[in-house]
């Protein structure tokens, strides 16, 4: 029975480690979504800023410290101190805590769609890149046979002295150069894989199927211009909506610094971001300081606003200006292929007729092909990795997640 | 004393936000205004601000509507006192208008509006799920209101 037990289990381990996944381009973003780990951790901290509110309520209620009231029968003047525990929502600073947690969840969630769209971009590209290696083999391959058919050319006409023994073993170091290559990007192609499944949150005992995409048809798409697209790029930014919410709560650390004579809160903060600006417990000459630091702290976060502004700009423009140039320029890639395929199918005819060319022409046509097909291919998949950072720049398609208060308000009862 | 003072402190942040609020419905009107103002032209950095600050408007009035129960009652009980049939023509926009504005939205296959223009309708639906059966039914007593809210998928029949 033990046997048995043991070969069930070694059959099942062995189909699990073989199991092969078909991925698609469109479920990688599901994927990430669902299973990438830092996704995955990041989403706890927005449950973590989502529940701190939830405490800064519960917070302003009344609750009971045993060792207060046993304080009350000697001193009935500590009856003002127990202000804090029986009517907590009397301190205005509690209210001002609760606010200022409300904006710092707003933040954290802008902070986790940013996050995500970089995993969910990263996965995408990754995968690109990865089925253009693919496709790079391809064509390696192609090379290769190119080669090898010269080769036996070659072979015969040295047999029959025709021509040098050197060319020979020109050629076949040749091949042996085009086999290393192969080598080589079957490596990095492996490579690719692996670290699509961890993006994906897929265990790395299983092998990710990449299904092949449809390249769009260039000669089809405008050139789009930087003016139409700068505004959603700045408006939708979650880097920028972040600062946006912090600065926002900074007015409520004033207002803190302000009501401190009432009490401190004894609600914390979900953020650390403000916790180098001091507030005193109670009303004493500090209070200028802590509103002058809070100002400073206002300046900080504009400057980081305003940098942010620019990357976000100057990335936009670098993706706007690849984009149209890919546009511009693709007819001329499809002409060099179409050339390079034409100028050698013309040399090798006249080489099977028994034609007086030279060897090393027919590989330099070869290697004009392949540079050729490379460079066409590599075009067309740069211009759809330039489209997709587009879209994660405006956050369109696959990256189109809500910004926080909207998300809340869409959510709210629908 | 010091309990005193902290009531009335109280009391005149909760009214402040209010009006806030308020503010921000009113302002709803002339924010539409220059909406209409774009239909017509294309669409440009200036526009697309115009845009913006339309529909963030609306969303922003939402969510201080949804964010905080106080408020929802708030309305409530004021509802009547200043609701009038014009407050729907003068705060929404027309399924026509807001279709011209999504198809200007779209260019090369791509969206590059704010993302509250896109989401216009849910936006609109979440506002009219916190509405009790009566205001509702003073809302759709106007019938271009209810024909407009319909088209917009606002409201159901």
């Amino acid at each position: 029975m033990k046997i048995y037990i043991y070969i069930i289990t070694i059959v099942l381990t062995s189909l699990a480690s073989a199991q092969e996944i078909d991925v698609s381009l469109d479920d990688v973003a599901q994927k990430v979504r669902e299973s990438n780990f830092t996704v995955l951790e990041n989403a706890q901290r927005v449950y973590q800023a989502k529940e701190t509110i939830n405490f800064s309520k519960r917070n302003l209620l009344p609750r009971l410290n045993f060792w207060n009231v046993l304080k009350l029968p000697f001193d009935w003047l500590s009856s003002v101190d127990i202000v804090q525990d029986i009517a907590p929502f009397l301190v205005p600073n509690n209210w001002f805590r609760l606010s200022q947690n409300k904006l710092f969840y707003l933040a954290q969630k802008e902070q986790y769609r940013a996050l995500w769209a970089n995993e969910v971009m990263t996965a995408k590209l990754l995968y690109l890149n990865a089925l253009r290696d693919r496709d790079f083999l391809r064509i390696l391959k192609v090379q290769e046979s190119q080669v090898d058919e010269l080769l036996s050319i070659v072979k015969s006409r040295v047999i029959l002295g025709g021509e040098r023994a050197q060319i020979l073993k020109f050629f076949e170091i040749r091949k042996l150069e085009i086999q290393d290559d192969i080598r080589s990007l079957s490596t990095i192609f492996f490579d690719e894989k692996k670290a699509l499944s961890f993006l994906m949150g897929v265990p790395s005992e299983k092998e990710l199927k990449l299904v092949d995409i449809e390249l769009p048809s260039l000669e089809d798409l405008s050139e789009i211009s930087f003016d139409t697209f700068v505004f959603r790029a700045l408006d939708n930014a979650p880097e920028i909506n972040q600062y946006k919410y912090i600065k926002d709560s900074l007015r409520f650390v004033r207002r803190e610094a302000y009501f401190s004579f009432l009490g401190a809160s004894s609600t914390s903060r979900s953020s650390s971001v403000f916790n180098n600006i001091p507030v005193q417990d109670g009303l004493g000459f500090g209070m200028g300081s802590s509103l002058r630091i809070a100002g400073s702290e206002s300046k900080i976060l504009e400057i980081n606003m305003n940098a942010t502004k620019e990357v976000i700009k100057k990335n936009l423009y670098n993706l706007v200006n690849n984009y149209n140039s890919y546009l511009k320029n693709i007819e001329g890639q499809k002409n060099r292929n179409k050339y390079s395929q034409e100028n050698f199918k013309l040399i090798k005819g006249q080489l099977v007729l028994g034609g007086s060319i030279d060897p090393l022409e027919v590989l330099t046509s070869i290697e004009s092909v392949f540079d050729s097909s490379i460079s066409l291919t590599n075009y067309e998949y740069e211009a759809v990795t330039t489209m997709e950072k587009i879209k994660r720049s405006i956050f369109n398609d696959d990256y189109s997640k809500k910004e926080s208060k909207l998300h809340l308000v869409i959510k709210g009862r629908n | 004393m010091k309990i005193l003072i902290i009531i009335l402190i109280t009391l005149t942040f909760s009214s402040c936000r209010y009006g806030v609020t308020y503010s921000g419905l009113s302002e709803l009107k002339e924010k539409k205004e220059k909406v209409e103002t774009t239909l017509n032209s294309d669409l440009n950095i200036e526009s697309q601000k115009i845009l913006r600050d339309y529909f963030k408007g609306v969303k922003e009035v939402v969510y201080d509507l949804s964010s905080n129960s106080s408020m929802q009652s708030y309305m409530h009980r004021k509802f009547f006192r200043y609701f009038s049939q014009q407050m729907c023509a003068d705060s929404v926009l027309s399924k026509k208008q807001y279709d011209t504005i999504m198809s200007k939205c779209n260019v090369s296959g791509f969206y590059i509006c704010s993302e509250e223009v896109r989401s216009y309708s849910a936006i609109l639906r979440t506002a009219a799920s916190y509405l009790t059966g009566s205001e509702l039914s003073a809302l759709k007593k106007d019938e271009s209101c209810k024909k407009n809210l319909l088209a917009l998928g606002a409201i159901n029949e």
